[in-house]
């Protein structure tokens, strides 16, 4: 993985701008203006205080939402709706739990006439990836949070969507189970070479997973800082505590907590 | 000292106490108790007419009204009342079926057709379905179709609107996931809200069976010659008061019945949620 400028962006986010309910007596602005580039294969995180608007930055990407102002350019396109090219994996679970785990991962692939031998050897391959071969036949009512998730992101890339969009899709999860499930992130990155667009307020999360970390501010969301996570010197790690040892890495923290509490709407003390 | 006394707690949770809020009770004797109600109903009601509290003829005891329930069935033919009752039901309640299933789901799924149709749907529902009896026999004269068309028009609009709720319920989510991965319009509703719906909409078909079997008594009862409450109306010229209870006992167990049959099929085809 390098991240060099000389490669074309795949997706290109320009001015935008989100207001909700613009014509009523109390719009609400959630998206001021917010520009930016994803490159190939990149993992960037968009991190930011809660309901700052990054959601609703993700969700325009995935064309679930239309901005106000400003476009989004995928591969050429201007995104104006929702297509299979941008998956999506959400922080509530979204396993249909009428289909078998199987099932779930075939979904999207007999959705876009995938052949069915082909659909055989996907499903198969990640239900290994995702080390949920022996539950193939079960139901989703019968997996916990962290194996539905599973589910989720080994249905979304059997799709083989160009970019992976990920609304903070380990939120839900307990701390090991999550820990686990990032490890998951990045070998699934690493091997599929998809790339990945994850929103989270996890600070430690943001620099496990990203390559590149985008900063909002409060609602309405603009960018206070994007820049690659210097430390890791473009290279991913497999494992978190290998991290934890990396000599910059909580000068890194320190700075996004700083900018996390410039922009908290939460003060107590 | 231990930093926590095991002890204790282990009592705590043998302790037999019948009435503990919310604590779960064996099963056997949540049966017993199911049981013993009854038990205790007809006690008294059997003891109330054996013993002469009221009067014979209005409250005949339990053992009375199976005998003439016996007498009725092996050699007055109420088999083919009974049969003529569940027929009205059955069909009335597939014709309403037939109609409310789909639209229900079109109104959830789709804000126009809600709105073409909801302001009409829910004006009916408020209308009860017995003040149309004279017309519908003006109409449809006394065969089958006026009984039919009050069962159909009494759970119609009903189950419209249920059908309707349980669709708009489904998670947003489950939808936006699909369209990601590049579902269109039909296959939105093909693969995900008619499948996510389909358990709910069972027991909502449940939930208006009941009122079908109210108002298929009424309808027997105004306009019918035949049918359990054709029976019931009979009997009560002849002051048969337990010819009466028995035709309530059936409706009773037929009701039963068909709840029984709906539990089961849902958890035969619904397997993955049980």
């Amino acid at each position: 993985m390098t991240v060099t400028t000389k490669v074309e962006p795949i997706l290109r986010v320009e001015r935008l701008k989100k207001v909700f309910n613009p014509l009523s007596t109390e719009p609400v602005e959630a998206v001021k203006d917010v520009s930016f580039q994803v490159r190939p294969n990149e993992l960037t995180v968009l991190l930011g205080p809660s309901g700052c608007g990054k959601s609703t930055v993700l969700r325009m990407i995935a064309g679930l939402e239309l901005p106000s102002s400003g476009k989004i350019i995928h591969s050429d396109q201007t995104i104006d709706g929702p297509a299979r090219t941008r998956g999506m994996v959400f922080q509530s679970y979204t396993s249909f739990e009428w289909l078998t785990v199987a099932k779930n991962i075939e979904y999207g692939m007999k959705l876009n006439a995938v052949a069915p031998t082909i659909r055989k050897e996907r499903v198969e391959h990640y239900l290994e990836l995702v080390g949920l071969a022996d539950f193939r036949n079960a139901y989703p009512k019968q997996l916990s949070g962290g194996m539905k998730q599973r589910v989720a992101i080994a249905r979304t890339l059997a799709n083989e969507p160009e970019l992976l969009l990920m609304d903070e899709p380990f939120g839900a999860l307990d701390a090991e189970t999550r820990w686990n499930m990032q490890e998951l992130l990045i070998s699934l990155a690493e091997s599929t070479q998809t790339t990945i667009i994850l929103v989270t307020h996890d600070l430690g999360e943001a620099l496990f997973l990203g390559d590149r970390i985008i900063f909002f501010s409060k609602r309405p969301a603009t960018i206070i800082s994007d820049m690659p996570v210097v430390f890791k010197k473009t290279k991913r790690f497999a494992r978190k505590e290998d991290l934890l040892v990396e000599a910059d890495y909580k000068a890194a923290e320190q700075e996004l907590m700083r900018l996390m509490r410039s922009q908290s709407n939460i003060s107590i003390v | 000292m231990p930093f926590l006394s095991t002890k204790a707690s282990y009592k705590m949770t043998t302790r037999k106490k019948l009435l503990e809020i919310r604590k779960p009770i064996p099963r056997l004797t949540s049966i017993y108790l199911g049981i013993s109600i009854w038990i205790i109903f007809f006690g008294t009601w059997q003891l109330a007419s054996s013993l002469g509290w009221v009067n014979a003829l209005l409250v005949p005891g339990p053992l009375d009204v199976i005998e003439a329930l016996r007498e009725l069935i092996f050699e007055r033919g109420f088999i083919g009342d009974i049969i003529d009752s569940i027929w009205r039901v059955v069909i009335s309640f597939l014709l309403a079926t037939a109609l409310a299933v789909p639209l229900g789901i079109l109104m959830g799924s789709f804000h126009a057709i809600e709105s073409l149709f909801n302001p009409f749907v829910s004006a009916w529902r408020y209308l009860p379905a017995p003040s149309f009896i004279p017309v519908l026999l003006m109409w449809f004269g006394t065969g089958e179709t006026p009984k039919l068309a009050l069962l159909f028009i009494g759970v119609v609009f009903f189950l419209i609107t249920m059908v309707m709720d349980y669709t708009k319920k489904i998670r947003v989510e489950l939808l936006e996931t699909a369209e990601t991965l590049g579902a269109n319009r039909n296959q939105l509703v093909r693969t995900v809200i008619i499948p996510a719906v389909l358990p709910d909409i069972f027991i909502a078909m449940r939930q208006m069976l009941a009122v079908t079997w109210t108002y298929l008594v009424i309808a027997e009862i105004v306009a019918s010659t035949t049918g359990i409450g054709a029976m019931m109306m009979r009997a009560r010229r002849f002051l048969h008061t337990d010819e009466i209870m028995a035709g309530i006992m059936i409706i009773g167990a037929l009701g039963l019945l068909f709840d029984l049959f709906f539990r089961y099929l849902h958890r035969k085809l619904f397997a993955y949620l049980y």
